[in-house]
């Protein structure tokens, strides 16, 4: 199941470009964007 | 999204990507963003927020061909395709409280939200985090 507007957002825990992890759940409290890039940006 | 990223105010704003980890730097730089890139090698992330792969003739429709037309007329040189042309993406909100307020799937390469859709949905998940406070 796809996760939809009012669901829990899935968990992101990917590398960053500074050598650290970013992870979604430690930006609790604000907004997140989050954009998946593809080819055509 | 680099130059109006400040009216995004406190919202944190990241651009998750499948290229390898060691190319982040070089692709943050090449694209000249303000925000961090995240390296989604097995596209976990893509998989986890249902974004797949079009098939091709959607990836080499009319329309996409279109695109690239005037990305080169304005100037854009074409790269040689390094990275997978068909899988697809989107953009998310995600509320203060976790969940997701805002989801955009793409489902041809060339359609994704305005930054002003994309800003309009943040202010939307910041309400959402004022009507949930107490008074």
């Amino acid at each position: 199941m796809d996760p939809s507007p009012g669901s829990m957002a899935p968990e992101v825990a990917q590398p960053d470009d500074q050598g650290g992890w970013w992870r979604l759940s430690e930006h609790r409290g604000r907004p997140v964007v989050l954009i998946f890039h593809r080819h055509l940006a | 999204m680099s130059d109006r990223l400040d009216e995004f105010g406190d919202a944190a704003v990241v651009l998750v990507t499948f290229t390898r980890a060691r190319n982040l730097r070089g692709f943050r730089r090449q694209l000249g963003l303000r925000y961090p890139v995240l390296a989604d090698e097995r596209r976990e992330a893509y998989r986890a927020y249902g974004l797949g792969r079009a098939p091709w003739w959607r990836v080499w429709s009319p329309s996409t061909l279109a695109v690239y037309v005037r990305l080169v007329r304005r100037g854009r040189r074409l790269q040689r395709p390094t990275q997978d042309t068909r899988q697809l993406g989107g953009d998310f909100v995600v509320g203060p409280d976790g969940r997701l307020s805002y989801a955009y799937r793409q489902t041809r390469p060339e359609d994704r939200p305005t930054v002003d859709a994309l800003l309009t949905a943040v202010g939307a998940a910041r309400d959402q985090r004022d009507d949930a406070r107490p008074d």
